[in-house]
């Protein structure tokens, strides 16, 4: 990633957790991944004065307690958070969670491949995207 | 709830109270009589008549022809209304009863009417009116009985109902009636001789009123009953009993009546107008009857719709529910098999140095399953998602499309794939249809068992849809395969030798049903198989 902050991971399943950490930790990514379970625990997170605002969310839409559309929602009406690019990382294809993830401007959607291998690729991309792309904070 | 168990709807008798009262209607008079009243009109021509005027004498001495004609006038009043009743009847109902009986009724009252007009000098008469009125009543009333016995002989040849040419049958016999009626009494008002009608000392005073008075028992006892049972209905149950207001005109007539005017001559006029109006009544009570059938059929129409819109709208939403069931369960099932499949891949990396070849093998099959499960899934959701989401139709150009979809499914060499027909512009939603033929086409290439594989793509137009077919020479399909291909996760090769969820066709024949199409198979096993789907020019909704 451009900077050291951390990444802000938004999963209940424990296996998915571990593939993305096991994922990360495969290509060498150094920042530090921040774990939280649902929307209501990442909206704490982010308010949280003591940790350090992430530097993407990859974020699960189907959670329990407030899922990922509605995290978006609040997230995306808030001035101190809004900027931070959030990542889809999802089992629905469902055009309608599609279209209103990207209406919430998400910075990209991925749909969890069965296969690690593949999932390690998509780590792999958004890595190298987000190695390239500028963030709004440094 | 069927229409013959509702009670109303079965009536074709006129109530038997009415009968009775129509009884006592017939009786009453005659009673009146052996008490004493009297209901001539018939004054002494010849008497002087004191303290009144000239123009008032006149009058006076008038009023047996006054009574007469006003008698007479009615009945042809509701002989006129009957046929104009008739008519609307005919046009509700469409039963050639109600016109034919009903013309024959309003010509036996014109018959009426000239007889009034002729004995009132109205139209030229030659004849005395002492002869022409008692004579031309009699033909009034023979003709009215005839005419009715022909009227219902013509139903009873007749037999079916709503024939097309039923208006000019109506017509025919309109017409036939009509130049009857006239031509009588043209012939009596013009004759200077016409027979004594009227034996004052005799039992049968009218001797001429005898032979109608047969004929109506007759028509009464035999014709009308056999009408009845062969067209029931009020109005003809109506007729049958109008003929107990006809015999009792003519008992009166042919056994009372000794002068015009006199007390029976009056009755029986009175009683005539009777024997009109419970035609007449018939008539309404029928159409008073069908209005009420129709407001029953509305209601149980109304009720039937209703129960069905609640069906319909239960069904949409179970539908709805099973759809959204397969979809819901099936993406829920993605995450724990993805967990699985994780899980396989890092115990068999992490611990790769402690499985034995047994052991490898074990975990590639069980990575295998994961995918092939996973497949079935994505085809539960694929096949669910056809019907759910609603893709918007389009203008989609075959010609151009399908090679496309040839392009995308990439054939090997030996394989080559060729339109052999014009491809038509469709409407249709562009996603399903590339789904179509993307599982045709694939299939075709997927299942080629010959060394040069042959695919035709071609469409045929027909009146109301277009048959597009895709042909291979492949290994065909056995014919009792025929259905089973098209069900969801059917396949006829084990899964180990060629990796399919069995999900393809049963999309694209959900596709085509949806659209409101049709799809089979020709095949010839080794020879090759051909899917035939059509598009309609129209598609559905």
């Amino acid at each position: 990633m451009k900077n050291h902050k951390p990444i802000l991971l938004v999963e209940d399943d424990r296996v998915d957790a571990m593939t993305v950490t096991r994922a990360l930790k495969e290509i060498n990514v150094t920042n530090t991944l921040a774990h939280v379970e649902n929307g209501e625990e990442a909206l704490a997170y982010l308010s949280d004065d003591t940790k350090e605002n992430p530097c993407i969310i990859l974020l699960d839409l189907n959670m329990p307690r407030m899922n990922g559309i509605e995290f978006l929602n609040i997230v995306k009406k808030d001035d101190a958070v809004k900027n931070i690019p959030v990542i889809v990382l999802t089992t629905s294809k469902d055009e309608g969670d599609r279209l209103e993830s990207f209406n919430l401007s998400v910075a990209g959607y991925m749909v969890k491949p069965v296969d690690y291998l593949q999932f390690v690729e998509i780590m792999k991309t958004i890595q190298a995207y987000w190695s390239l792309s500028e963030m709004p904070f440094d | 709830m069927s229409l013959a168990q509702s009670p109303t709807l079965n009536i074709t008798k006129i109530p038997k109270k009415w009968v009775i009262a129509l009884i006592v209607i017939c009786i009453l008079p005659y009673l009146l009589n052996v008490f004493g009243v009297d209901f001539s009109t018939s004054k002494n021509l010849s008497a002087p008549i004191e303290n009144v005027s000239e123009i008032d004498g006149m009058f006076y001495k008038l009023s047996g022809a006054f009574s007469h004609t006003l008698l007479e006038w009615s009945a042809f009043c509701t002989a006129l209304f009957t046929v104009i009743l008739a008519f609307v009847h005919f046009g509700i109902k469409k039963d050639l009863t109600t016109p034919i009986i009903g013309m024959a009724l309003f010509f036996a009252g014109c018959m009426d009417a000239f007889h009034t007009l002729a004995a009132d000098r109205l139209i030229e008469a030659v004849a005395d009116n002492r002869n022409l009125i008692p004579f031309t009543w009699a033909i009034c009333r023979l003709f009215n009985a005839l005419i009715m016995i022909a009227g219902v002989g013509l139903l009873l040849m007749n037999r079916n109902e709503r024939s097309s040419g039923s208006t000019k049958f109506v017509i025919g016999v309109s017409v036939g009636f009509g130049f009857a009626a006239y031509s009588i009494i043209n012939y009596c008002a013009t004759s200077e001789l016409l027979p004594q009608t009227m034996f004052p000392e005799s039992i049968i005073t009218r001797p001429f009123d005898v032979l109608p008075l047969i004929v109506f028992i007759i028509a009464g006892l035999f014709i009308y009953p056999r009408f009845y049972r062969a067209r029931p209905s009020l109005f003809s149950h109506a007729m049958l009993v109008s003929v107990i207001p006809q015999i009792a005109t003519q008992l009166h007539m042919s056994f009372g009546s000794v002068a015009l005017f006199d007390n029976h001559f009056n009755i029986a006029h009175f009683l005539k107008i009777i024997a009109y109006i419970v035609p007449f009544l018939g008539l309404l009570l029928d159409y008073v009857r069908t209005y009420r059938e129709e407001e029953i059929t509305i209601k149980q129409l109304k009720t039937t719709q209703h129960a069905l819109v609640e069906q319909t709208q239960l069904l949409v939403h179970k539908n709805k529910e099973l759809n959204d069931f397969a979809y819901i369960v099936s993406h829920d099932l993605k995450a724990p098999l993805r967990a699985i499949g994780s899980l396989a891949d890092w115990i068999a990396s992490d611990y790769a140095d402690k499985f034995d070849a047994d052991g490898k093998e074990q975990m590639g099959l069980l990575k295998g399953r994961v995918v092939r499960m996973h497949n079935l899934i994505e085809g539960i959701l694929q096949y669910s998602r056809i019907g759910r989401i609603n893709e918007a139709k389009q203008k989609v150009d075959t010609a151009k499309l399908v090679p496309e979809v040839v392009d995308s499914i990439a054939p090997p060499e030996e394989i080559s794939i060729t339109v052999v027909d014009k491809l038509p512009e469709i409407t249709f939603e562009k996603t399903r249809i590339i789904q179509v033929f993307q599982n045709l086409i694939g299939n075709a290439v997927k299942y080629m068992d010959k060394d040069i594989g042959v695919v035709k793509v071609g469409c045929k137009f027909e009146e109301d849809y277009w048959k597009f077919h895709v042909a291979d020479n492949g290994p065909g399909i056995d014919e009792k395969y025929h259905a089973k291909v098209f069900q969801i996760f059917q396949t006829l090769n084990p899964r180990d030798e060629v990796e399919s969820t069995g999900v393809g066709l049963s999309v694209v024949k959900k596709i085509v049903e949806t659209s409101g199409g049709q799809i089979w198979i020709e095949s010839e096993v080794g020879a090759g198989s051909t899917f035939y789907f059509t598009i309609p020019h129209k598609g559905r909704e």
